[in-house]
């Protein structure tokens, strides 16, 4: 019933605002006298007549008086309230009187209080007014919003009220105390501390107490404090959903893009064959990646990693179906949202951010053998042993003795440390807030990034620039961001950090004499050794670099207070390319064919060139309604999106290039032999509609729906469009009677969902037949075409269903998010093994279940906290458990080329299979019982418990699993009087791992390269030792001459646990107090030094690292604000 | 209000279906089917495709040629080297870890292209108005005879042989038949109803294929305007009219009714003469051959093949070693005079002295020799790189067989057949005086001189139920005829 349009004289109402302050000592008087003669009057014209004898205004509706009767009045000189009550005995109305004014109301509206109307304007700090802000009578179900101008009217019971509460989403309450007076003007703050009161999901921003969807936000300071290389270092020592994996291979390479998950595994591994061509750069789509959102729209890994985190907001994780179903077909696999900074308030202000990056190479994991150690092992392993002739003995002998010498002469190559470097980084960034002429706003941002690996001469270079402006007016806002960021990167000329963890230290890298480097470290008789150093210095090439335009645009509309409607555009383009230049004289080229046939030899020397390039489309338009009534608190948004993507990539590959300098593609002598322009294209459109309402009671029930429809040209016609939905359901406890008055307790909700979202990680369309051409064959002139795959009109989009319960406790100063979840993967999209009879092995077709399930809790407890400063000490535990349901026999042929793959005698690595009932991280190996002290044999388990020396795939067992039962984080931060400290730590309890390095460094060994010290005392050597590690044989392929030697294949033996604690994370930062800094015409002084990866204890010792090491990181960083 | 709502239903209809437009697009690198099909040059390549598809190793690019289907036939001397690819195979143990890979891929393999013609041809009568009369024709006639060959060889393989005199096998399935393509899988049919379905393509086939230029039933002019590119060009490399024909003969020899003898002939005698007269293949002659083994103007249809010299050079050479080398395929010298009688009768042929050098290995104190069919590949521009599938003589071979076969055999008819293409092989001792036995000796003995290391001898053993193979001891049943069919394919329920 109170809605601002309740009187009839709004326009007049700024005119009668100051009348009414001006009035309000005359209308003090309530006994003012008056004389009226009327007869047969209808009311508005006593009104009339009241008003021009006295001070009094009438407030009434139209429709109260319309219908009135006429009245007489006979008065002389006689107090006004008599005359009032004369008049409107003989009507059904009552009035009151509150100051000035007469107040009309119906009969049965009489209430015992005095009820008067108040008013006023709400703006934002700058200035600018706020419609739609919700103001309302704490206590009570009365509340109005403002309208487009700001402005508010409002009735109030006088004196029973006593306040009124502005709230609006994005900015902090205000309430305001009631006086006498009749007209309040309210300035809001943004809310800038609290971010968690509203949920940003990149589409509709979410009010975080009604909201039931399971996310965690991260702001900027939580996200610098973890670190400030890029996000992924930073987020893994934030929340543990977030699974950012160690990449045991690719170590800190500064280049090397990370692997992550939310929520567990449900794709399957990228198919080789499905990709095609192995480019350089991030093109297709990788498995279990969550989705990226920047500003709104849609970006890559790449793009999050190389951004400036300086430049962040806010990081959302959507986890549940009911924060992610808003992406519907895409969300599967959960989504990260990222805001870029807005501007704040309507000040100028400059920040500059610069900070110094030492990375320092992590070299703890390495175990290898020294010259002594391994001349040692290698003469027991028989090296110098001949049983021939006595001729080779004795070649032998001197080979023995002369590398023997050396060593006694101190030669000691340590080839790990050579190509590593302590790197030195740089990251400046300059924000500049252009300030606010009233209607514009903007913020310049222009940063530079130089990360410096610790492999000599790796980089990754950005420097990247952005505009945000916004343009108000009346009741539009327009906002436009526009970023590009240029990407210089280089791998490392030095090569793999594997070459040089397998030279013999025995070997030399400088001439002992001049001390310039060699070209080979050993010249035998027959083959020599390339010393590895000496590619780095011939001009050896790996570089990159993309360079990407953003333009994101965004209008907003409102209509009225509760409509809003906006619209946003995004443009993107993006170019690629890379360079791979091998010199003549590299390593790779050294081999005895290329230096000794003629023909090879012009073929040395190799270029690469890749060139890719991208772009994207994408729009939409959203309407969102958001109001109150009474205790109900409703909100929906409809919206359209469409989105267009496409990408190329090529390659072509060169040889022959005359010298080492020539380092340009034109130099070379032709094309790759058995080469050709190799390349891959994707373009995809999509086209969905959304849906959504919230729905509150009384602020302690809640619901959330979510539907949204899309559709994908990667699909075929039967099956184009595909739901997305969710449903939740929330209690806020706390607002219950019972708890209401329970001090301690700030927060208690309960909220659970389901929900179904999408996934589409793969690039090719298999629904639809595809054709390709045989273009080395021609058949009498002819091209032929022949088709590439089954079609499949029925395939689906893969689902995934997810329940989640979750809580949000805030108990005093311990604040608590816990959720449980449960999920199934189904219609997964995979290789179907199918009838040959249908002309193809495969199908990719949807089946299987994976079910995942697990539990987050974060737990963040505040043990003191004054003016001075904080203490918070922080933990969370994550769990994940995943299943396979019902797949394995989608994936009987698949299972059977990974046995035959554990079969082959040459195969030193664990395989992949899928089995119901297993997880899909599960280690498949063959039970080992140990080695046979007798020969040296290992003895494996089979199936039925009898023993055997035969290695046979189809006893393996589940050994392990390389996910982890537990993982997490703990630390804290604290602040005192401008100085902070905070540290992390993190665990994974509960996995396992093959230790692949200890089989390739002990068993599996190459004994003319260097290996792990563990080969001297654990390898067996002779009958009745008790060793663990075994003695190989050799085998020999059918339709191959040639003798290999045997691998050691996948077995229990090299299963162990891994259980890991890493120090993660360590910030300290001293804020120089304001009244000094403001001396130096400074607003905020802050000096900052971070540490990174410091320490990891592993209950397993495996090589981390392989071909590029860990890095142990510092950083110096200060950030001044004029 | 009803307008308002139907209104609201014909917009969003409207919406949807250009939404579906709008999605309905391809990457740059990607060619849908729809748009493969959308032009004659589409169907085109699609039907060269099968062809190329058809000359991969394991189909008639090797195993089902000159490789291991003559090894499997004792044409070659037996593999000494286990670890050869084609031993398993060689010595009928087919569940061997090398027979597995042949039984597996062979079947693979004539199932692709029998999916890729089709796809060809479902799309050929959806996009019918956008082919002219002639592309439709040949084109689809072609498909047809594609789908149809690939079929009857996998019959010949994986199904049972000597139909004619086997009454256990009326209750089993043939192989399935399949003319769609789809995930799911085509239910087997009966032998009968497969070769009745059999018959029907190629049926179709000879009655669409009667436009080919080769029948010359239409003025070269006619074809000049779609032929432009030459398309039709080279007949004898695509089952023309006279292949297709021989062939539908071959299906009905296979099924070995009297009734089918009757057509077998007639298709026989049609090809031998029709086939001459227009010109579509002559006879090879020595001097020809010497320069042309594997005589190339008497193709009725064979295989383009790429690069053949690459493929062949391991397995024919000179300087092998006989034991140690897993390759080699020769022939011993014994062997080679009882078929061809060299020192009688076939002192003359030139089958002999054009198609097989000397090689450098003794068996039985004598010389071995190489069949160079192929071999001459190496040097020979004219002969390089075909194979051939169907030639001439077998037109004649078919026709004898089918007179000593017919309900009253005319064994002076089958003679003259034979002495006809002996005649052209330079044999100058015609035979005569025999009776239907020696005669159908007489046939089988052509086979073999004619079409060796062309895969002919398994089929025809195979089909007349010989119980005795050439190089194999014991007697020569199912166990040896009977391809299993893959695991994979039993394991989804397969009977075979």
């Amino acid at each position: 019933m109170n809605n601002s349009t309740y009187f009839r004289q709004l326009i007049a109402l700024p005119l009668l605002c100051c009348l009414l302050l001006s009035g309000t000592l005359f209308g003090a008087n309530q006994q003012e006298r008056i004389s009226l003669n009327l007869k047969n009057v209808s009311m508005t014209q006593f009104f009339k007549e009241v008003e021009q004898k006295t001070t009094y205004k009438f407030f009434y509706k139209d429709s109260q008086v319309e219908n009135a009767p006429t009245v007489s009045v006979e008065a002389t000189n006689t107090p006004l309230k008599e005359v009032l009550n004369t008049v409107f005995a003989q009507t059904d109305l009552t009035y009151q009187v509150s100051g000035n004014q007469i107040v009309i109301t119906g009969k049965e509206d009489n209430k015992q209080t005095k009820e008067i109307v108040i008013s006023g304007l709400v703006t934002e700090s700058n200035g600018a007014p706020l419609p739609g802000v919700a103001v309302m009578v704490p206590g009570t179900t009365r509340g109005v919003d403002t309208d487009l101008d700001g402005k508010f009217q409002i009735v109030i019971q006088q004196g029973t009220d006593k306040m009124l509460v502005f709230r609006m989403i994005g900015m902090q309450d205000y309430t305001q105390r009631l006086d006498n007076r009749a007209y309040y003007e309210i300035v809001m703050q943004e809310d800038q501390m609290q971010l968690n009161e509203v949920v940003v999901t990149g589409i509709v921003d979410k009010k975080a107490e009604s909201f039931t969807g399971s996310v965690s936000t991260i702001n900027s300071q939580e996200l610098l404090r973890a670190g400030n290389q890029n996000v992924f270092e930073s987020l893994k020592n934030i929340d543990p959903s977030v699974y950012i994996m160690d990449n045991l291979t690719q170590g800190s390479n500064p280049n090397a893009l990370p692997g992550m998950e939310i929520r567990g595994t449900s794709s399957f591994p990228l198919d080789e064959n499905d990709v095609g061509v192995n480019l350089k750069g991030n093109y297709g789509n990788i498995p279990n990646m969550p989705l990226f959102i920047l500003d709104g729209f849609e970006t890559s890994v790449e793009r999050v990693m190389d951004m400036d985190m300086n430049r962040i907001e806010s990081l959302t994780i959507l986890k549940d179906a009911s924060a992610k179903a808003l992406y519907g077909s895409k969300a599967a696999n959960g989504v990260i949202v990222i805001e870029t900074k807005k501007l704040r308030g309507n000040q100028q202000r400059v920040t500059y951010t610069g900070s110094m990056d030492i990375e320092m190479p992590d070299l703890t994991s390495y175990n290898l053998a020294n010259a002594r150690e391994k001349l040692e092992i290698e003469r027991i392993e028989g090296v110098y042993t001949s049983d021939n002739r006595i001729e080779t003995q004795l070649e032998l002998d001197q080979l023995y003795n002369e590398r023997k010498k050396l060593i006694e002469e101190g030669l000691d190559t340590y080839w790990l440390a050579k190509p590593l470097r302590v790197g030195v980084g740089q990251k400046h960034n300059l924000n500049i807030e252009l300030g606010d002429s009233r209607s514009l706003k903007g913020i310049a941002d222009f940063s530079y990034n130089n990360v410096s690996g610790v492999m000599k001469d790796s980089y990754r270079r950005n420097i990247s620039g952005s505009v945000n402006l916004s343009y108000r007016y009346k009741n539009l806002v327009f906002r436009n961001i526009m970023t590009v960021v240029s990407n210089q990167s280089q791998e490392s000329p030095w090569g793999s950090f594997e070459a040089y963890s397998r030279m013999n230290p025995y070997w030399r890298s400088n001439d002992p004499e001049t001390g310039n480097l060699l070209r080979w470290a050993e010249v035998g008789s027959s083959t020599s050794v390339p010393n590895p150093m000496y590619d780095a210095q011939i001009g050896t090439l790996y570089e990159s670099s993309y360079m990407d335009f953003t333009n994101n645009f965004y209008a907003e509309y409102r209509p009225t207070t509760h409509l809003k409607i906006t619209g946003r555009m995004g443009v993107s383009a993006k170019r690629s390319d890379a360079d791979e230049f091998i010199p003549a004289n590299h390593s790779t080229f050294s081999t005895w064919e290329y230096l000794n046939n003629e023909e090879m030899k012009l073929k040395r020397g190799s270029y690469r060139l890749d060139n890719g390039k991208s772009s994207s489309f994408s729009g939409d338009l959203n309407a969102s309604y958001t109001r109150n009534f009474d205790k109900h608190f409703i909100s929906g948004n409809i919206g359209a999106f469409v989105s267009e993507s496409m990408y190329s990539a090529y390659v072509n590959i060169a040889e022959g290039f005359p010298n080492n300098q020539a380092a340009d593609i034109t130099f070379a002598k032709q094309y790759a032999e058995g080469s050709k322009p190799e390349g891959l294209s994707s373009l995809n459109r999509e086209l969905s509609f959304l849906a959504t309402a919230n729905y509150a009671y009384d602020n302690r029930f809640l619901a959330d729906i979510t539907y949204r429809l899309s559709a994908s040209s990667l699909y075929g016609k039967d099956n184009r469009w595909a739901p997305g939905w969710s449903l939740g359901l929330g209690w806020n406890l706390h607002y219950e009677s019972f708890l209401e008055n329970v001090d301690f307790i700030d927060q208690l909700k309960l909220r659970g969902s389901v929900g179904v979202t999408g996934n589409q990680n793969f690039n090719t369309s298999y629904a639809v037949g595809t054709y390709e051409y045989y273009t080395d064959f021609n058949y009498s002139g002819f091209t032929g075409a022949y088709l590439s795959n089954l079609p499949n009109p029925q395939l689906k989009w893969e689902q995934k269903k997810d329940w989640n319960l979750g809580l949000d406790a805030q108990v005093g100063p311990l604040y608590l998010r816990a959720d449980y979840y449960d999920s199934y993967t189904e219609n997964m999209v995979t290789n179907v093994s199918v009838s040959p009879s249908t002309g193809f092995s495969m199908v990719k077709d949807n089946l299987g279940l994976v079910r995942n399930k697990g539990f987050e809790i974060n737990a963040n407890l505040t043990l003191y906290q004054n003016k001075y400063g904080f203490l918070n000490i922080y933990g969370s535990v994550s769990n994940n458990s995943n299943e396979i349901v019902r797949l394995s026999e989608s994936m009987r042929t698949y299972n059977q080329l990974q046995e035959q793959e554990a079969a082959d005698k040459g195969n030193n690595r664990p395989v992949l299979k899928y089995v119901d009932g297993m997880s899909m991280t599960a280690i498949w190996a063959v039970p080992s019982l140990g080695i046979d002290p007798m020969n040296g044999q290992e003895i494996y388990l089979k199936k039925d418990g009898s023993r055997t020396y035969v290695y046979d795939p189809l006893d393996m067992i589940v050994a392990g699993d390389t996910k982890p039962t537990a993982r997490g984080h703990f630390g804290f931060t604290a602040e005192y009087k401008g100085f902070g400290f905070s540290s992390t730590f993190r665990y994974l309890y509960g996995g396992q791992m093959y230790n692949q390095t200890l089989v390739d460094r002990v068993e599996n060994i190459e004994i003319d390269y260097n290996v792990d010290r563990r080969v001297l005392l654990g390898r067996w050597q002779t009958p009745g030792q008790i060793a663990p590690f075994k003695r190989l044989g050799t085998f020999r392929y059918t339709d191959d001459a040639t003798m290999r030697q045997a691998k050691t294949q996948p077995t229990t033996r090299f299963v162990q646990d891994r259980n890991e604690l890493t120090w993660g994370t360590a910030t300290l930062y001293y804020d120089i107090p304001s009244r000094i800094v403001n001396n130096w015409n400074m607003e905020r002084v802050r000096f900052s030094v971070y540490m990174n990866d410091i320490l990891t204890l592993s209950s397993i010792e495996i090589e981390r690292g392989l071909t590029y090491p860990f890095a142990r990181t510092v950083s110096c960083s200060l950030s001044i604000t004029f | 209000m009803k307008n308002t709502i139907k209104t609201v239903i014909l917009a969003l209809s409207l919406t949807l279906l250009s939404c579906n437009k709008w999605l309905d697009v391809t990457p740059p690198s990607q060619i849908r089917e729809e748009q493969q099909f959308n032009s004659t040059e589409g169907f085109q390549q699609a039907l060269i495709g099968c062809y190329i598809a058809m000359t991969d190793d394991l189909l008639y690019g090797r195993a089902l040629t000159w490789g291991t289907i003559e090894l499997m036939a004792g044409q070659y001397e037996e593999l000494a080297n286990s670890s050869s690819n084609d031993y398993g195979i060689s010595k009928y143990s087919y569940t061997s870890t090398n027979g597995q890979k042949y039984v597996n891929g062979i079947w693979s393999k004539a199932y692709n292209v029998i999916a890729n013609a089709n796809n060809a041809l479902k799309y050929i009568e959806i996009n019918k108005e956008k082919l002219d009369n002639i592309n439709y024709s040949i084109i689809k006639g072609e498909l047809l005879a594609i789908r149809a060959y690939m079929h009857f060889d996998l019959m010949r393989l994986y199904g049972y042989g000597n139909l004619a005199n086997r009454g256990d096998i009326t209750g089993k399935y043939a192989i399935p038949y399949v003319t769609t393509l789809d995930k799911e899988m085509t239910p087997q049919l009966t032998y009968q109803q497969t070769l009745a379905k059999l018959i029907a393509d190629l049926e179709e086939s000879t009655t669409l294929l009667q436009i080919d230029p080769l029948t010359k039933i239409h003025p070269q002019e006619y074809y000049a305007e779609v032929n432009i590119d030459g398309f039709f060009n080279n007949r004898q490399q695509r089952l023309n009219y006279y292949a297709t024909s021989l062939l539908l003969a071959r299906v009905y020899m296979w099924e070995g009714s009297s009734q089918s003898i009757g057509k077998a002939l007639q298709l026989a005698n049609m090809v031998i003469l029709k086939s001459q007269e227009n010109q579509a293949v002559t006879w090879a002659t020595s001097n020809s051959t010497s320069s042309d083994p594997a005589m190339k103007s008497e193709h009725l249809f064979s295989v383009n093949i790429q690069d053949l010299y690459d493929k062949t050079a391991n397995y024919f050479m000179l300087d092998i070693n006989a034991n140690g080398d897993i390759y080699a395929q020769i022939v011993s010298n014994n062997n080679l005079l009882s078929i061809y009688e060299t020192d009688g009768p076939g002192n003359t042929d030139f089958r002999f002295s054009r198609q097989y050098l000397q090689n450098n290995t003794t068996i039985d104190g004598a010389y071995a020799y190489t069949p160079i069919k192929f071999y001459g590949a190496a040097t020979d521009n004219i002969t390089k790189n075909y194979i051939p599938l169907i030639r001439l003589p077998e037109a004649y071979y078919i026709a004898a067989e089918c007179y000593l076969k017919q309900s009253a055999p005319n064994v002076q008819l089958a003679l003259e057949m034979l002495n006809a293409v002996r005649a052209k092989r330079n044999i100058t001792q015609e035979l005569s005086g025999l009776d239907a036995q020696q005669a159908m000796d007489e046939v089988v003995k052509e086979y073999r001189k004619e079409f060796y290391s062309e895969g002919h001898m398994f089929f025809l053993y195979k089909r007349n139920g010989v119980a005795t193979i050439p190089g194999y001891n014991e007697e020569a049943g199912d166990n040896v005829y009977l391809l299993p069919y893959p695991n994979t394919e039993i394991q989804m329920g397969r009977n075979q």
